[in-house]
């Protein structure tokens, strides 16, 4: 019996839509997430564009029966799992070994931050309900217990590769034998910790971000929240789900090369991405499309620019960044862009990038322009590259 | 192929750096907080790398340079670390400037060392590691987490050594909002005596920073074997219990030698240990350790670190005060921790 | 340029070097003092910080930085 990691569910939430159906739509239509914020209250609020997700807490609360005011990471959190599991019975999950493996950079520092406003001038004041969602775990937890899974629940934090990692994580329990059924993924909500952090890093574009671009600025930051549901073929049998895809290889490397830059010819990039292709035992031409890390940071891009040369020179499949339509959702972003990754398989659809007018000086490397579909897509390979040189790709197959 | 620890590195509420077992007498602690003893970082860390360096990644450097040294080995093929809160110190510093400079020049050192993977990220830097890198963040089993991790790495081969380590600080901040919260006792009259009778809610505060180097092959330097980690969440102690009881089974340890317990002094925690321990037919081979350490999420650091010393030297020290297990070989250890009965871990050690 | 120097040597952490020590045309990056590019973005804060000049573009770091005698000969020209 051979050992294949199925993907049988999927659930997203960004900027560009609530549910999968919209997000696909938003793509179709060319519609970027990326506009001035309305939920978060920050100074920046007109100086950067961001991808916020467009329901309040309140709708958010109120669309999945929680209570409004949880912190935006766990409605967001339960909103995209919730979707995964949708087409799942019940009883599947009492049925068989389940896990929950959830990531996230920031946790319940949306609370956190109203909480040390009042806390800093009085140690004994802030209201205690907003303290106790900051450690990461929380969000998990309580998604974990609302969607009644329970045998093993974790969370993963890696800066931008997170949700990759807890992907990476769930097949790898899948393929040990220690369980058959994991919901993995990740979560970020917009706070002004993340959106004032990266903008003492100067990578932040004021405008919509050009990913792939000469002339990109910086990134546009983002939120969501996005998971998969891998399974084993013994839950397949006896459940018989449309599946979407399979996840045929994975990587995860270190740059280590300085805490928030990847070395200039992308090595870290380049041996995950190689260690994915190996894995999967596929060569480089195989690879339909690329979905990129993307961010539109100098650095990234030239790096993850490069290291695709290294690879894919001189027939590059088609590739693009969706970044550029729903910001950078840091720790969802690896889960939001395998959402994209598998539809892409099950649709045959290549994601364009929003703009694009020059490419990167020494690089050739030009990204889809419009959504296609009726493509041939067999194979997709996704790029995630965090702070401190954590680089992860994943690879999904028909 | 198994997992065994070959080096350990540990800063904690005892002297636990620079010794190499319980020669020291035990420091008692008073009060409701524990704080570590701390090395002289400028003797394993460059000056240059220092400067950036807030106290947690520090810790965990230094940890894991020792670690590395006491294996002989130079380089780690991966790098997972388990901790709960992540850098607290940098968290906090960049949030108040953020809020006291309403959201105008703020540093940026601060925010990148304040990512939970910051300390994982700086290890691998030092050392030049570009394996597999992680971190988890999941309240009292993060460790637990990395340490699953690390165990299903090495039997997929995938490298032959892996540096792993649970690591949690506690700050003037973090300390005040737990204890409101409830996880610690008032001051009062608490100390190392009488932590468990107390008879009342909260615990002690600790912290603490354990690295351990781990290979798939063992050799006469090993410390100890991991037979199996598990985590278990959203189920009673009692079925933990049992499905403890049939892991065992499956390693075909008719009974360990020892539990190392995580029982800290709260009423409700203690209560389920009690029960634990004699499910298992445990209860007289109890060795507590958070008068040692304190309860933070990441202890079981420190739990490992005792139980892979007992395991190597194969007794118990007298100072543990143990007198039913004085003389008896220890050949197996179990180590068991939960809180709030929500995540319950356990370890199952043995002799290489 | 005593005094930022000492700003300098401040902002930085840079525990073991003696304000003095550095000198007023010495590298401050790569060679020199062998600072990187998250010291410069600290920079970039000390200078908005202290003086109230703002440096948008990153870009513009490496030769506003390059010695003490650059950083101070900008912040006269720019400071407001």
């Amino acid at each position: 019996m051979s050992n294949e990691v199925l993907i049988a569910g999927a659930g997203i939430i960004s900027a560009i839509g609530n549910n999968i159906p919209e997000s696909l739509h938003a793509f179709e239509r060319h519609q970027s997430g990326i506009k001035t914020a309305k939920h978060l209250t920050t100074r920046h609020q007109q100086e950067f564009p961001l991808g916020e997700v467009t329901l309040s807490n309140k709708q958010l609360a109120h669309h999945n029966g929680l209570d409004s005011r949880l912190s935006r990471t766990i409605l967001l959190s339960y909103h995209a799992a919730k979707e995964a599991l949708s087409s799942f019975p019940e009883s599947a999950l009492q049925n068989f070994r389940t896990g929950f493996i959830s990531a996230s950079t920031v946790g319940g520092m949306d609370k956190t931050e109203f909480f040390f406003e009042n806390f800093l001038n009085d140690s004994s004041s802030g209201d205690l309900r907003n303290i106790m969602y900051h450690d990461c775990g929380k969000a998990t937890d309580y998604v974990a217990e609302k969607l009644k899974i329970k045998n093993f629940v974790t969370t993963i934090s890696t800066a931008c590769s997170s949700s990759a990692n807890a992907i990476m994580l769930a097949s790898r329990m899948i393929k040990s034998n220690q369980l058959d059924i994991v919901v993995a993924g990740g979560v970020d909500s917009l706070t002004k910790f993340t959106l004032n952090g990266f903008n003492s890093l100067m990578i932040v574009d004021r405008e919509q971000c050009k990913p792939l671009d000469q002339n990109r600025n910086g990134l546009n930051l983002g939120e969501g929240a996005a998971y998969l549901v891998l399974i084993n073929e013994k839950v397949q049998r006896k459940i018989n789900l449309s599946v979407l895809c399979k996840l045929s290889g994975y990587c995860n490397t270190n740059d280590s090369h300085h805490p928030t830059a990847l070395s200039d010819e992308g090595n870290g990039p380049y041996s995950a991405m190689l260690g994915a292709l190996k894995m999967s035992g596929l060569q480089p031409s195989q690879i339909n499309y690329i979905n990129m890390h993307g961010t539109g940071t100098q650095n990234n891009d030239s790096a993850e620019g490069k290291a695709i040369e290294r690879i894919f020179h001189p027939e590059y499949p088609s590739l693009s960044s969706t970044k550029s339509f729903t910001g950078h959702t840091l720790g969802a972003s690896g889960a939001v862009e395998a959402v994209f990754s598998a539809l892409a398989i099950k649709h045959n659809i290549v994601y364009p990038n929003f703009s694009f007018k020059e490419p990167i000086s020494g690089l050739n490397i030009i990204p889809e322009m419009k959504f296609r579909k009726q493509a041939e897509i067999n194979h997709v390979l996704s790029n995630s590259f965090g702070f401190g040189g954590n680089c992860t790709s994943l690879v999904f197959s028909k | 192929m198994g997992a065994y620890i070959k080096g350990i590195g540990i800063i904690s509420p005892q002297k636990t750096f620079d010794t190499k077992f319980f020669e020291e007498v035990i420091l008692p602690f008073t009060g409701n907080r524990m704080k570590c003893i701390e090395p002289d970082y400028s003797l394993y860390i460059d000056a240059k790398q220092i400067r950036r360096m807030s106290r947690i990644i520090r810790m965990g450097t230094a940890s894991s340079v020792k670690a590395l040294k006491d294996a002989g080995v130079e380089k780690p093929g991966a790098v997972i670390v388990g901790t709960a809160f992540g850098c607290l110190e940098d968290t906090e510093t960049f949030l108040k400037k953020m809020i006291q400079n309403k959201e105008e020049m703020l540093n940026p050192t601060a925010f990148i060392h304040s990512t939970h993977n910051s300390i994982a990220s700086q290890i691998a830097l030092l050392f030049q590691c570009k394996g597999y890198n992680s971190t988890y963040v999941h309240r009292n089993i993060s460790f637990e987490s990395a340490m699953m991790d690390t165990v299903l790495l090495l039997q997929e081969n995938e490298t032959e050594s892996v540096l792993a380590g649970g690591i949690d600080e506690l700050t003037d901040s973090s300390f005040s909002i737990l204890k409101l919260l409830g996880y610690y006792k008032e001051n009062s009259e608490l100390n190392s005596t009488n932590l468990y009778d107390a008879n009342s809610k909260g615990s002690v505060a600790g912290e603490g920073s354990a690295f351990f180097l781990l290979v798939n092959k063992p050799d006469k330097k090993c410390y100890a074997e991991i037979r199996a980690v598990k985590t278990f969440s959203f189920i009673s102690e009692e079925e933990v219990a049992s499905q403890v009881k049939e892991l065992l089974s499956e390693h075909k340890i008719d009974r360990a030698d020892i539990l190392i317990s995580g029982h800290n002094g709260d009423l409700d925690d203690d209560k389920i240990f009690k029960s634990f321990a004699t499910r298992l037919n445990m209860q007289d081979a109890i060795l507590k350790y958070k008068h040692l350490c304190g309860e933070y999420p990441t202890s079981t650091g420190f739990a490992l670190w005792m139980a892979a010393l007992i395991i190597k030297k194969n007794e118990l020290a007298s100072e543990f005060g143990l007198k039913s297990l004085s003389g008896k070989k220890i050949n197996n250890a179990i180590i068991y921790n939960q809180q709030k009965n929500l995540h319950h871990s356990i370890t199952i050690l043995s002799a290489c | 340029m005593q005094d930022l120097k000492k700003q300098i040597v401040e902002q930085l952490n840079l525990k073991d070097i003696k304000p003095e020590d550095i000198g007023d045309d010495q590298p401050l990056f790569i060679e020199g003092l062998g600072l990187d590019s998250i010291d410069a973005l600290e920079l970039i804060v000390l200078l908005q910080q202290n003086y109230g000049i703002k440096l948008t573009k990153a870009e513009e770091g490496p030769k506003v930085f390059r010695t003490v005698r650059t950083m101070a000969e900008y912040i006269s020209a720019n400071k407001k």
